[in-house]
């Protein structure tokens, strides 16, 4: 059933994409829960742009509920701000998880002395991301605050003692922005991470402006310019040699496009997104893929928001985004083309050496999935 | 497409009750897990229903039938439940109260005797108990009674009776064979020819009471056919019945008919136990099954139905009739007093009937939000998609299927 369910996930995906509709619900929805942070980066424009606003917890139990209703796929993913500045994050993850939805969360580390890391490693998240933007104490301290980079490594020890201590938890992961300071320092990460114990490393290369993605402009601060270039790909060379040989390093797409990113190169060809992938509900209650918002899950249902105009427009802007930005709001690469999904099935019922009838009940139900779109497409 | 009213599943064959007029516990016992259900719920709310009845058996004998309740109403339908009322004391009525259930709907047959020896004993007393446990906090509850031999001529008690509990709404529904696998005991609940004038005379005095006392009943129109069909006399076509297109009947199985008449195996749409109802609703199997219908002709039935034009529309007829046959003005005086009479009435009695819609729909306010909603789902803006696009999906849904069907 399993590789029927990924089969009609990803169909549903795909047509959702070519055919307007919304057959899919999101995989990810990225909440952001407060716009108040402990630091005040120079590259995050949460902090700037939303300012003075909080996600009321009515609303967003009220998504919950919708979420958990869906009957798909989709992870929730807590940020902010710094989300555990909120006296009620456990509160809301609790609820979360009590119907069923896979939870995780990203922090800066700030606040998660041994007392907290111990609530969260038991508060039942699949997963806490800690930023970690430099190798050195200096670049990352000159990103973010002074202090912030002791603050980050104390952060990620007391996550990784409470979960040996528990004998369970979350899966630790470390979050790094490639950016112009600490493009040098890249691959050192790996192994300071690997030192500390964490489970998975994640990189994805900076955006310049919140309010435009776009914003590829050589001259953008933390951009990587042409001139440095040589040294990303010398960085992502190593990471990709350890990766190979030792793993932890979890790669949303291929490496390489980072350069082609800076490059200001990066085209619809090389990596595009899926509108229907990801949302982000911000701290305003907005609700957005990418652009322009879909409506305010203050006012209106979540499911609602997905099914209004404006959705439909900031989706149809993105079928047509030229630039795309890398972002973690990964597409499934898999899900371009009927072809692809149907070739994945085949090579994953080869791989797993599964029966001669199962198999066949297996095509069977496929096949039919795909006479459902062809139908709709006709 | 017309409008999606609501789906009636039977999410359990068990039953607390032996009642002689219902062989549904006698049934394998057969059900849908709670992911399953809830998933069925989840598709009826995207396809569109309105409300989402709960009916058995004894829907109360589920154990996750409360998480059931919440899960409709997380998917913004309205949920009924009907029950023998078993179970229903304080503590469960609060339940039902926390879960959100809009109307929940208790068989009652008679006065304690009757009701008894059709249900066995005790049920009168747990019936009256969950009533009162009901109106304690405030769920809005109906009455419906099974009408045959042994009580039709307790229907004016009934009457009585709701008016007491505060009950809006009474559904009389005459004894249906389809509820009893054993055909000789049928006999036993039909009346005999001779007392049909009788039940003419009860079935009158019911229509005048209900209206005295605002308590919404059937229509005027399907009473007055009780009688004759109780009396064996084959019943015709209703008019207006669109059950095969806006209700969707699911049996405990998860087997799913155009509607709890039409049976047969052939017009077997689906299982929601194997199927989505997202998928089965509206499939090819499902429309080739409709057009059947359409075109062999429906067996006609008694099921009582909430949604049927009230008693207003045949007034309006007789009143018409009597204009045409006017001939003095004071005859035309005498008929507008009666008509503002009637009209009055008739307001009261719609205020009441808004009281129960208003919790087996949804509030005015809810509906025009619903239709707001549909309205604003339907007019998405023209889609950008060329006629290449589409034909180049085509093409790659046929190559992927080649590839597929390779591997058969």
């Amino acid at each position: 059933m399993d590789y029927l369910k990924e089969f009609e996930t990803n169909l549903a995906y795909h047509f959702s994409e070519v055919l307007e509709y919304l057959f899919a619900r999101p995989y990810w929805v990225y909440v952001s829960l407060s716009h108040k942070c402990t630091y005040n980066c120079q590259m995050c424009g949460v902090v700037k742009i939303l300012k003075g606003y909080e996600l009321p917890r009515e609303t967003l139990e009220k998504a919950l509920d919708e979420i958990a209703g869906w009957d798909w796929d989709c992870s929730v993913i807590l940020t902010g701000g710094e989300p555990f500045l909120r006296a009620d994050i456990f509160e809301l993850i609790d609820y979360a998880v009590r119907r069923g939805i896979p939870v995780e969360s990203v922090s800066n580390g700030s606040l998660i002395d041994k007392e907290l890391a111990h609530k969260i490693i038991s508060s039942g998240l699949e997963n806490i991301a800690i930023s970690l933007d430099g190798a050195k104490e200096a670049t990352h301290d000159s990103i973010r605050q002074k202090g912030s980079f002791s603050q980050a490594m104390n952060a990620i020890r007391n996550l990784v003692l409470a979960k040996e201590e528990l004998g369970r938890g979350p899966q630790i992961s470390v979050w790094t922005t490639i950016m112009k300071e600490n493009v040098t320092e890249l691959y050192d990460i790996i192994p300071l991470a690997r030192g500390l114990g964490i489970d998975c490393l994640v990189y994805h290369p900076v955006v310049v402006a919140q309010d435009d993605m776009q914003n590829t402009s050589p001259d953008a601060p933390f951009w990587i310019r042409q001139d440095n270039l040589k040294l990303l790909k010398g960085q992502i060379d190593k990471i990709c040699d350890y990766q190979d040989k030792n793993g932890l390093v979890a790669f949303l797409h291929d490496p390489y496009l980072w350069v082609k990113h800076f490059e200001g190169a990066l085209t619809r060809q090389d990596w595009k997104c899926n509108p229907f992938v990801f949302i982000n509900i911000g701290p305003d209650g907005e609700v957005r893929s990418c652009g322009s918002s879909f409506g305010n899950i203050g006012k209106r249902s979540l499911d609602d928001c997905l099914h209004t105009k404006e959705a439909h427009k900031a989706r149809c802007l993105m079928k047509k985004c030229q630039k795309p930005c890398l972002q973690t709001c990964w597409a499934h690469p898999v899900s371009d083309s009927p072809i692809f999904i149907a070739d994945a099935l085949i090579k994953r019922l080869k791989e797993d050496k599964v029966g001669t009838e199962k198999k066949r009940e297996i095509i069977e139900k496929a096949i039919a999935a795909l006479e459902r779109y062809e139908d709709i497409a006709k | 497409m017309a409008r999606l009213k609501e789906i009636i599943f039977c999410v359990t064959n068990r039953c607390n009750l032996r009642c002689r007029m219902c062989d549904i516990p006698h049934n394998k016992t057969e059900e849908l897990s709670t992911d399953r259900l809830k998933q069925v719920i989840t598709d009826a709310a995207r396809l569109g229903f309105y409300t989402f009845v709960f009916s058995g058996g004894e829907p109360l004998l589920r154990d996750d039938i409360f998480e059931l309740i919440s899960h409709a109403k997380a998917s913004h339908m309205t949920a009924c439940l009907t029950s023998n009322g078993h179970k229903i004391d304080d503590q469960v009525a609060g339940r039902l109260f926390e879960a959100g259930v809009d109307v929940v709907n208790i068989s009652i047959d008679g006065p304690q005797q009757i009701h008894d020896h059709l249900r066995g004993k005790g049920a009168f007393k747990t019936a009256i108990e969950a009533l009162e446990n009901l109106k304690k906090h405030k769920i809005e509850a109906t009455v419906a009674t099974m009408v045959c031999r042994d009580n039709y001529e307790n229907m004016p008690y009934i009457v009585e009776f709701s008016k007491l509990y505060g009950v809006t709404t009474i559904m009389f529904q005459p004894f249906s064979r389809l509820f009893v696998s054993d055909k000789s005991r049928e006999k036993e609940f039909f009346i005999n020819k001779k007392d049909l004038d009788n039940a003419a005379g009860i079935i009158e005095e019911v229509i005048e009471r209900a209206g005295r006392e605002h308590i919404s009943i059937n229509p005027e129109g399907y009473l007055r056919r009780i009688p004759s069909y109780l009396s064996g006399e084959p019943v015709g076509l209703r008019h207006g019945c669109e059950g095969i297109y806006d209700t969707c009947s699911i049996r405990s199985k998860g087997d799913i008919f155009p509607c709890w008449v039409i049976n047969d195996s052939d017009k077997l749409i689906g299982n929601v136990g194997k199927t989505r109802l997202f998928d089965l609703w509206d499939s090819e199997r499902h429309k080739r099954i409709k057009r059947m219908v359409e075109e062999g002709g429906c067996p006609g039935c008694m099921m009582s139905c909430y949604d049927e034009v009230f008693g207003p529309n045949e007034q309006k007829k007789t009143h018409l009739n009597k204009i045409s046959k006017l001939k003095s003005p004071r005859a035309y005086s005498r008929l507008i007093n009666r008509l503002i009479q009637d009209t009055r009435g008739i307001m009261a009695h719609i205020g009441n009937r808004y009281r129960f819609y208003r919790s087996y729909r949804g509030s005015l306010k809810a509906v025009f939000k619903r239709l707001v909603k549909r309205f604003q789902r339907s007019v998405l803006p023209k889609r950008s998609l060329g006629k290449g696009e589409i034909s180049k999906a085509l093409q790659e849904i046929k190559i992927a299927k080649k590839r597929l069907e390779r591997e058969l």
